[in-house]
């Protein structure tokens, strides 16, 4: 059928709020048809998580002027998806969630294009990452929230006074659902909090005292949890648990059941065992579709300036009547992460040796006996002392060689330090620069130099 | 077919987890009607549908066109030029199986000018996208005929969601923090006999520390009663010496059952009885059962009765006690103890409740056990909501609130746009047409708009009221636009509102809320309920703040600390550092600080979490005065203190010089004031005698109290009284 009297497009809608100027955007909006195209063109969103949250957010984007979406998750699909995450069938159980996710929304949706990634994230070069110009994360684990916003802030670079270069900054958008609850946040590496700046808003797992377990166990939980840590291991061995395998878990809930009995203890079922054990996160369809929703939006308004952005923290509560909130955290300006930690001028020719006197020197530093890291390696660890012997002969190689022999990259440094005349450990972040080497040879005044001098003995 | 069973259990149990199978099978049995397919009502019964909702129904009489592809996940390319509400209902209809899902061609305008007998068949309605003289005709149709209603709409960047419903009761209403009755301020013969059979002064070490606090408690008030006169601890002195007498029972410093004991002993002093929201509940006109009574009101006037008979006081016991450091055989014992009380009121109850029945003409096993049995292990969390109709709403507004929230820095951009939606509906209704619907003619459209806008505060009684123009021009930049992001975020709210209505499970929201995606500063106005359902919610915040800031146990709440007073910051801190392990320390741990600051903002949700990390007094400031930290809950306390504030003329009490909240006692000769606690405790001002014969007078009693709370609603609105309600549901 021909819509005669009013030629539409598909982004009818949308082309409201991209198409026309608006008095309360964000800066360095200019709407127009080009701003809507290059969304479509040249705008790359990763969608981290294709679960309850990802088949969201993959929706969102979809519909929301986006063209370019990639999708990772590591999981397949389980029948007990299927009450929220909703681009899921029955026949789908047992496929890659990223895939059967993508292919459906592209089924829907004409012109959007997703590339599935059946994978780790932690099996990604860090090149995939920075293809992208923001990454929405639909995660349900802390671990992996560190990961990617360790990776995210990887790339951010500072200037010679501290700010961050835009063109590395690779913005985020979080959000997290349990029952009726969730958030939804904007990270802004160098701008607004990180994940790590605000790690504290994430709560302690309840861990029951080994004792408790064994001896006087009083709860259902405390039988599963005494079946499944303490009782696995006495009989099986070596034999290492796995939750999704039917008969471990039917043989942890026998054993607590066995314990429950033997305590008078009421209450254990199979449903509160793999509860306990899988530490289980209720989920349900609406709260996912809110809290996506809020995160699909700000990223259209990050990358088109079409409205204000978030800042930077929505709660959503709706258990108790309805609350939604919005928090500005700030920045830990010290964060180890997207900090710009300490810079640091060296020589080439600086010994690793040299390097960790210079930090006792340092008058930010301050720091004595410290342990030095490049990435992932230990360049140099002052315990235990088999590590530390494993370590000592690089101390006397220079330490440029030690860190690949690149321009310029981040060290952590651990050790003592004294801060408020008293003696705490600390860990901190230094940039480190070396000088003759290409392209840094003007390095701004500001940098501390440090003073090699002195030596003294470890 | 028992394959399907276990195979529908899977599915949802990351849901049933939540609202268990109770919940579900309301849910199963629910029959929901969509109004208008558009991506707010599609996205909103996706969420149902995934859920397993018994049926629904989808009325929409338009076709599908192009642009819906841009914003609707449930039509696609082939649905060009179908109908809206098939394509939409067969995509639906793939999610889940087990639904029944219908559609029928039709426009809900017509539907609800032409046949509104047709919404009878339903449980719920989600009406989405309707404009205001639809909203209101479909309101009174379903309140006519108990159905529940949900609006929602979304406009732009903009969005509303409403709930409509004439009673909305609630026994299960799951809140977020709740303390188990332990009746240790009260303890019944069974408890005190089982304590009886523990000895506190066991001399081996293993027992005395799996002692549980529970006796611990019980045993220690019993013999502090005995040297008081029977008199519980009341004052702050007491209480503190109370607890240090409770410390001075530790053996060694690992003792947790000792430190539950101490940081439990405010249950000790806390008062007996009801809270005041039950106490309103079963004061309620519809706490006298008739045969038109629904089992929940038969039930709270069972519940009327046992307070004031059998309960002393207290509503039956709910039976649960939380984990605490015992020794199993203990734990098991006292389970066992709090579960047979539990069980004999509830034998009361149900006989209460039978008895009722009779009275009222009803067959007495009309109310399953179950749910007499529900009822009492819920019976201080019940909850009653109540609405305005939406013509009640429309016609008769709160002039000086609409007034109040335009001027709020808070509130002004919810108020305006609440506003703005009604005037854009007024504007299609004289122009055919919403403003910035088309391109071109926007200077236009923004002019005609602002005097639609000013037109209706004018008739709203708000003259000289001004909207904002940002705002006026960011409405008619939206153009009646739908965006499926914020059709998802409303949508996602009604599903959640609707899930509430339906498994009758946590509290729905009161007031209409306003969702603004432009900064997210969206916000429920309160100003549209009616007077006792506000009253009801101000109650609840401010007895859950009073309760919560109190859980010290300090007997009084400190609010005027929040006002950068560091003398009160230093008495908090030091208040925290009495703490057994601690003793001559100068710091105290930041899992304290942590928790203290966390019950500030106890109505909110995230948890501090802790570390044994040791902060001095000036970080202790940092994170007090941190707007992360103290975050939610300050300003409601500020605004609660300053009102109270207000109200006293910034009085201060005259012997422990804190402002006054709460009543004020002013002594009527020697003219000084007191708080209400001092003035419990008998105490007066150093240079008057404690002897001497004083008389008060109370000012700022409740009801006073709530009057400045209470402006929000206008009074003269409420014509009808409550109690003519057409048919009861249970």
């Amino acid at each position: 059928m021909v819509l005669m009297d009013a030629p539409q497009s598909k982004s009818r809608d949308l082309d409201k709020l991209l198409l026309r100027s608006g008095n309360l955007v964000g800066p360095g909006f200019f709407p127009g048809t080009d701003l809507r195209d290059d969304i479509r063109e040249y705008v790359r969103v990763l969608v981290v998580g294709a679960g309850g949250l990802g088949c969201e957010l993959l929706k969102d984007l979809a519909l929301s002027g986006f063209r370019n979406l990639d999708v990772i998750d590591m999981d397949r699909i389980e029948v007990t998806n299927l009450n929220r995450q909703f681009l899921f069938r029955l026949e789908d159980v047992g496929k890659p969630k990223a895939e059967v996710a993508a292919k459906r929304v592209m089924e829907r949706v004409s012109g959007v294009e997703i590339v599935p990634h059946f994978s780790r994230i932690e099996d990604k070069e860090l090149d995939f990452y920075n293809d992208f110009n923001i990454i929405a994360l639909g995660l349900d684990s802390i671990e992996a929230r560190r990961y990617i916003n360790g990776v995210a802030c990887g790339f951010l670079e500072y200037d010679e006074d501290d700010t961050p270069r835009s063109e590395t900054i690779k913005p985020m958008v979080d959000g997290g659902t349990e029952g009726f609850k969730g958030h939804a946040r904007v990270i802004v590496p160098g701008v607004t909090p990180c994940f790590e700046c605000t790690i504290w808003l994430f709560p302690p797992q309840v861990k029951f005292p080994l004792c408790t377990l064994a001896e006087t166990p009083r709860n259902a939980a405390h039988c599963i949890e005494y079946a499944h840590l303490i009782k696995w291991h006495e009989v099986h061995g070596g034999k290492s648990f796995d939750p999704d395998e039917p008969e471990h878990m039917k043989w942890v809930y026998d054993e607590a059941i066995k314990r429950a009995e033997l305590f008078g203890i009421p209450g254990v079922t199979y449903s509160l065992t793999q509860g306990v054990v899988k530490n289980i996160i209720p989920a349900i369809a609406s709260t996912n579709a809110i809290i996506s929703a809020a995160c699909a939006l700000e990223t259209l308004k990050i990358v088109s300036g079409c409205s204000k952005t978030l800042a930077n923290y929505l709660t959503y509560n709706g258990g108790e009547g309805l609350h939604t909130k919005v928090t500005e955290f700030e920045r830990d300006k010290e964060c180890l992460v997207c900090g710009p930690g300490i810079l640091i001028e060296l020589d080439t020719s600086i010994t690793l040796q040299k390097f960790i006197d210079m930090l006792e020197e340092h008058p930010k530093l301050l720091l004595s006996k410290a342990s030095v890291k490049h990435g992932k390696d230990s360049l140099y660890m002052q315990a235990p002392p088999v590590l530390e012997e494993m370590h000592r002969p690089n101390l006397s190689k220079p330490l440029y060689d030690l860190m690949g022999r690149v321009e310029k990259d981040t060290v952590h440094v651990f050790g003592t330090a004294l801060k408020n005349e008293e003696k705490q450990s600390s860990l901190t972040k230094l940039r480190v620069v070396f000088k003759e080497v290409d392209g840094v040879a003007d390095m701004d005044t500001a940098i501390l130099r440090v003073n090699s001098k002195r030596k003294t003995p470890l | 077919m028992i394959w399907s069973l276990t195979m529908s259990k899977t599915k949802y149990d990351r849901q049933l987890r939540i609202w268990g199978e109770v919940g579900q099978a309301a849910l199963e049995e629910a029959s929901i009607c969509l109004l208008n397919c558009g991506p707010t009502g599609s996205e909103a019964l996706k969420n149902l549908v995934l859920g397993g909702v018994g049926s629904i129904t989808i009325v929409d009489g338009s076709k599908v066109e192009l642009g819906d592809l841009g914003n609707n996940f449930m039509v696609d390319e082939r649905s060009v030029g179908q109908s809206k509400a098939k394509s939409t209902c067969a995509f639906l209809q793939e999610l889940n199986d087990s639904v029944k899902a219908k559609f029928v061609e039709e426009s809900p305008d017509t539907l609800i000018m032409t046949s509104p007998s047709f919404f009878s068949q339903f449980t719920l309605v989600i009406a989405t996208q309707l404009v205001e003289d639809s909203m209101v005709k479909l309101d009174r149709i379903c309140r006519e005929a108990d159905v529940k209603v949900v609006f929602v709409r979304s406009y732009g960047l903009v969005g509303l969601v409403r709930v409509s419903v004439q009673e909305h009761t609630i026994i299960d209403s799951k809140p977020d923090h709740f303390l188990d009755d332990l009746r240790l301020n009260n303890p019944w013969p069974e408890l005190n006999s089982f304590v009886e059979t523990i000895d506190l002064n066991v001399s081996d070490h293993v027992a005395h520390k799996h002692i549980p606090y529970v006796v611990i408690l019980v045993k220690m008030a019993d013999e502090w009663t005995k040297s008081h006169s029977g008199n519980l601890p009341s004052t702050r002195e007491e209480k503190k010496e109370f607890k240090d007498f409770v410390k001075s029972k530790m053996i060694s410093m690992d003792e947790d059952n000792y430190k539950e004991a101490i940081e439990a002993a405010f249950k000790v002093f806390a008062p007996r009885g009801i809270s005041s929201e039950i106490q309103q509940i079963c004061n309620d006109s519809c706490a006298e059962p008739s045969s038109s009574s629904s089992d929940f009101w038969v039930m709270v006037a069972a519940l009327k009765e046992f307070v004031s008979n059998e309960g002393d006081g207290e509503a039956p016991l709910e039976g649960s006690i939380p984990d605490m450091t015992s020794s199993t055989e203990h734990y098991i014992n006292l389970q066992k103890i709090f579960l047979a009380k539990a069980e004999a009121d509830f034998l009361v109850m149900e006989k209460r409740v039978k008895n009722i029945l009779k009275r009222i003409d009803r067959d007495p096993s009309s109310i399953s056990k179950p749910t007499i049995k529900s009822f009492c292990k819920n019976a201080r969390k019940l909850k009653v909501c109540r609405y305005r109709t939406v013509e009640d709403e429309f016609s008769n507004p709160s002039v000086t609130e609409i007034q109040k929230c335009l001027a709020d820095e808070d509130y002004s951009g919810a108020m305006g746009f609440y506003v703005l939606l009604r005037a854009v509906d007024r504007f299609t209704a004289n122009y055919n047409k919403f403003p910035g619907q088309f391109d071109g003619g926007m200077d236009e459209d923004i002019s005609r708009l602002k005097t639609t806008a000013l037109s209706l505060l004018a008739d709203l009684g708000c003259n000289g009221s001004v909207l904002p123009d940002d705002l006026i021009n960011e409405m008619c930049r939206f153009g009646a636009s739908e965006l499926h992001v914020v059709a998802a975020f409303v949508g996602g709210i009604a599903s959640q509102e609707v899930i509430k209505l339906v498994t009758k499970q946590f509290v729905p929201m009161l007031g209409t809320y306003i969702f603004n995606g432009i900064d997210h500063k969206s916000q429920r106005l309160l100003v549209f309920l009616k007077p006792e359902a506000f009253q009801g919610a101000i109650k609840a915040i401010n007895e859950r703040i009073l309760s919560v800031l109190d859980d010290s146990g300090s007997g009084r709440v400190d609010m005027g600390m929040h006002v950068l007073n560091d003398k009160r910051k230093r008495v908090a801190f030091e208040a925290l550092m009495w703490k057994p392990v601690k003793e001559g320390s100068s710091q105290i741990t930041k899992t304290d600080a942590e928790k203290y600051i966390k019950l500030l903002r106890a109505i909110y949700m995230l948890e501090a979490h802790g570390e044994e990390e040791e902060i001095t007094f000036n970080q202790f400031l940092d994170m007090l005065d941190d707007p992360d930290w103290g975050f939610g809950i300050m300003s409601t306390v500020l605004r609660l203190e300053s009102n109270d504030r207000n109200r006293h003329g910034s009085q201060v009490c005259s012997v422990c010089r804190y402002p006054i909240i709460g009543s004020w006692f002013k002594e009527v000769k020697a003219r000084f004031s007191l708080c209400s606690q001092c003035y419990s405790e008998g105490k007066v001002p150093p240079p008057f005698k404690q002897e001497e014969d004083y008389r008060f007078r109370e000012h700022g009693s409740e009801a006073e109290a709530m009057k400045p709370k209470c402006v929000c609603f206008s009074v003269q609105s409420h014509k009808k009284p409550i109690a003519t309600r057409k048919k009861q549901r249970n």
